[in-house]
């Protein structure tokens, strides 16, 4: 019962959730998602979460510092909250954040959150455990205690991003919508889901403000116009009848090259996190494969047994992987780095050294970071 | 050589004339008025230089009142020593509504052009309207500009009243000035004054909107009354001959839904008061048409032509439906999204939604077998992208074909085309069928320049 979906697109066949042809703006492309299978459980809208740069004390000595583009808040779908919201809530103040789970709020009707803040912030910090073994003092003390911390994570909203807002105000909206792939170069980029399409067009041009990998922003500079999937010629002779089959087909063929297109995100076997539960859904997030030298995503779900209700995915840089990836590996190997290194195939200082060239470098002992340079300045010195 | 100059020459034709029947300098959904602007400024300049000729003669011609406005300004600001243009200028002027003439009067002015043919042309224009008393009340700030420019020569009373700085302190005998004067001092006299000048002293006076609105009913003109019908809640009787049929589209697809029925009120009363057009002779009884009509999301328009090209679309399908039933040709219309149940009684509940899916409607057009197929989209397809030019790539229709596209892309300086196969007309008022229809053969090559001009009066 309570087995976890292998991957995404599991979740996609239970709501029926399939891809419509494409629309695209100079180097942006933007894919719906069509249901057939409408539900009217949930509604979700934009909340009162703070808006704008937030800052709250998470305990004596740290602050939680971030730029908060917008909130969401999920409730069962009533009468009332589908005509209107009701009387005004009382602002979601900055000190719940403080909670076990200070980016999700749980109130007593509706489940408060912050898309993307759930995967950026719980990118790093949330999938792996502490490491359990103070391996020959090569831990510091501080991340025994409290485990791999992402410290900070750079992005940029939207608005940075050349095109994209007015891709989105000439996307002509589906009208069974409930979700949006944004590829940029024909990279896939963002991945949003909503319960309702009358949600999706509420929240459409919320994809504005979210957050965009800082890397991407390179690549959006020069816009080359993306190439429109056009039909192929038929032989001479086709009658019409030829032609509307061919038509069909071709609508097809687009939505499983669009399929081929998000295997990144959807095909490919994901690793959950520990989630919460509102009313029969579930929220988790989620961290996709972490394949060294590539990009991935992090992001978060609501589903159900039946369908899923909302997806936001976060688009991750190769840097970012690249720590995921030393830390599945450490994990894998219980956190032990010399078993670790051995089993890269690489040595141990080389492995030390390349792991303090990223954020992980905060882990490792002082001491161990000098002597593997070190090891490298010897080892590049000899003829 | 010869071939490929006339073949130029008639492409530049093509895109003016598509320019001039469509384009104005209003925001549309893909690109800003600004945009629009520098495009079209540049179209004119490239026309009034390479073929002056023509240009002077497209005045005359039934193009939009922004174009026949901006040709104008482009022939008195830059002359030529022709003088046969001067009656063509003249007759142009008077195509204009007044307040577009004195707009470009006054532009002149600004930009300091006065050579004798401007001041001439001007002074005659003022002196053909003789109203100028009315108008000197109506255009103050405009004419002010004009008269003083063109040296204009005023009664001693129209003088003071123009531009002498004490000229509310004087009692006039001229009772247009008069009234004016008051209005500055009495409420009574602001109530006998044209609307749109009533309309900002009563605002200097603090008159509360209702109270003015209540009392200036008089004074309003059939255009003004007609755009005021819902906000002085009752409705207005319709000016059959002022207004056409897509200021009734468009003013349906604006209402909700009590209004709607008062909208589809005022369509029955038009159509059955229109005169039957003299239609085109693709349009004879028995043949067959059939129209392929674009109500996806981008058909809502933008905010300044709000569902524009939805109203183009309704129009077009009110227009050919009632005129197939009185004149016995047949119609038959077919939807991207298949509007609802009732659309038939209820054509204002039309609502433009969802992807632009061309292709597949206008397959299921051709195998009706029809004599003609009229598209009215803003041609940005996209379900899938590219459809209806794939499908004439596949097979060669036997049908005459039409695009209409109600939206000029600045882009590419013309509407945005389906397919090289099938023509695309900018369009602004549906009425103007007939004549498009006759415009389609110049435009795809088959028609020379001097068949088109000279047949072009029997059309209009």
């Amino acid at each position: 019962m309570n087995t976890m979906p292998a991957c995404l697109a599991e979740l996609l066949t239970r709501s029926e959730i399939v891809t419509a042809p494409d629309q695209v703006w100079q180097s942006i492309r933007l894919v719906p998602l069509v249901t057939t299978k409408v539900y009217d459980d949930l509604y979700l809208a934009k909340s009162a979460a703070p808006e704008g740069r937030v800052r709250a004390a998470v305990d004596k000595h740290k602050v939680y510092s971030a730029y908060v583009p917008h909130g969401l808040v999920l409730r069962a779908s009533t009468v009332a909250s589908r005509t209107q919201l009701g009387p005004p809530e009382q602002r979601w103040e900055a000190t719940s954040w403080e909670q076990k789970y200070r980016l999700v709020h749980k109130g007593k009707q509706a489940l408060h959150f912050l898309p993307q803040h759930l995967a950026i912030s719980s990118f790093l910090a949330q999938y792996f455990e502490a490491p359990p073994i103070y391996w020959k003092d090569f831990y510091n003390r501080r991340s025994l205690k409290e485990g791999v911390g992402l410290r900070t994570a750079n992005s940029l909203p939207g608005t940075y991003f050349d095109g994209l807002e007015t891709a989105l105000r000439h996307f002509e909206i589906y009208p069974r919508q409930v979700g949006m792939l944004l590829f940029m170069n024909d990279q896939l980029v963002n991945a949003v889901i909503y319960p309702h399409p009358r949600d999706y067009r509420a929240l459409h041009a919320l994809l504005l403000h979210d957050y965009y990998g800082q890397e991407l922003w390179w690549s959006t500079l020069h816009h080359p116009q993306m190439s429109p999937l056009l039909p192929d010629d038929l032989v001479q002779g086709a009658t019409l009848g030829d032609l509307k089959a061919h038509l069909h087909q071709h609508l097809q063929h687009i939505t499983d090259f669009h399929g081929y297109m998000t295997r990144s995100l959807f095909r490919e076997p994901v690793r959950w996190n520990k989630g919460m539960t509102y009313k029969d859904y579930r929220l988790h997030t989620f961290l996709g494969p972490m394949t060294y030298g590539q990009t991935g995503f992090a992001g978060e779900v609501i589903f159900s047994q039946e369908r899923v209700a909302y997806l936001h995915a976060f688009w991750l840089s190769p840097q970012q992987v690249k720590e995921a990836w030393y830390c599945q590996h450490l994990e894998a190997h219980n956190w032990n780095p010399e078993a670790t290194a051995r089993a890269l195939n690489m040595d141990f200082y080389t492995f030390v050294r390349k792991l303090a060239d990223t954020h992980l470098r905060h882990m490792i002992q002082g001491p161990w970071i000098e002597r593997a340079y070190k090891a490298h300045l010897t080892s590049i010195k000899r003829p | 050589m010869a071939t490929y100059t006339a073949q130029v020459e008639r492409d530049d034709l093509r895109l003016f004339f598509n320019a001039c029947l469509s384009a104005t300098a209003q925001a549309e959904r893909d690109a800003t008025w600004y945009e629009q602007r520098l495009a079209l400024d540049f179209l004119h300049e490239y026309m009034r230089v390479n073929y002056r000729a023509l240009y002077a003669k497209m005045v005359n011609l039934p193009i939009n009142d922004f174009n026949r406005q901006q040709i104008l300004y482009g022939l008195l600001r830059y002359p030529a020593s022709q003088t046969h243009e001067n009656p063509l200028i003249f007759q142009g002027l008077l195509r204009l509504p007044v307040h577009r003439v004195y707009k470009l009067f006054a532009r002149l002015a600004q930009d300091r052009v006065n050579n004798r043919r401007t001041r001439q042309i001007i002074r005659a224009y003022v002196a053909h309207r003789n109203n100028l008393h009315f108008d000197l009340i109506k255009y103050r700030r405009l004419l002010r500009q004009i008269l003083r420019h063109v040296h204009y020569p005023l009664s001693a009373e129209a003088y003071t009243f123009l531009f002498h700085k004490a000229w509310r302190q004087k009692v006039y005998t001229e009772p247009l000035f008069e009234t004016f004067r008051q209005a500055h001092f009495s409420e009574k006299a602001i109530y006998q004054l044209p609307y749109t000048i009533a309309e900002g002293l009563a605002q200097r006076k603090g008159i509360p909107r209702e109270r003015f609105l209540k009392h200036i009913r008089a004074q309003l003109t059939a255009q003004e009354a007609w755009r005021l019908q819902n906000t002085l809640g009752q409705s207005e009787a319709l000016h059959a001959e002022r207004m056409g049929l897509m200021d009734i589209v468009l003013y349906g697809l604006a209402q909700d839904e009590a209004g709607q029925q008062q909208a589809e009120e005022h369509l029955q009363r038009y159509l059955s008061q229109a005169k039957p057009p003299a239609l085109h002779q693709r349009l004879a009884p028995g043949q067959q048409v059939i129209a392929v009509l674009d109500n996806s999301f981008s058909a809502s328009g933008s905010r300044e032509r709000k569902h524009r090209p939805l109203a183009t679309a309704l129009a077009l399908h009110l227009y050919l439906s009632h005129w197939s039933r009185e004149l016995g040709f047949a119609y038959k219309a077919f939807w991207i999204h298949p509007p609802a149940v009732g659309f038939e009684s209820h054509p204002f509940r039309l609502k433009a939604t969802g992807p632009t899916g061309l292709a597949a409607p206008f397959i299921e057009a051709l195998q009706h077998e029809p004599q003609g197929i009229i598209v009215v989209s803003d041609g940005v397809e996209n379900h899938p992208a590219g459809g209806v030019a794939w499908v004439l790539r596949q097979v060669k229709p036997s049908p005459w074909l039409v695009h209409l596209n109600p939206v000029w892309n600045p882009m590419d300086y013309q509407p945005r085309t389906l397919s090289p196969a099938m023509v695309t007309l900018g369009v602004r008022d549906v009425e103007t069928l007939p004549l498009l229809l006759h415009l389609a053969p110049f435009f795809q090559g088959k028609m020379p320049l001097a068949e088109l001009l000279s047949t072009l009066e029997d059309v209009l």
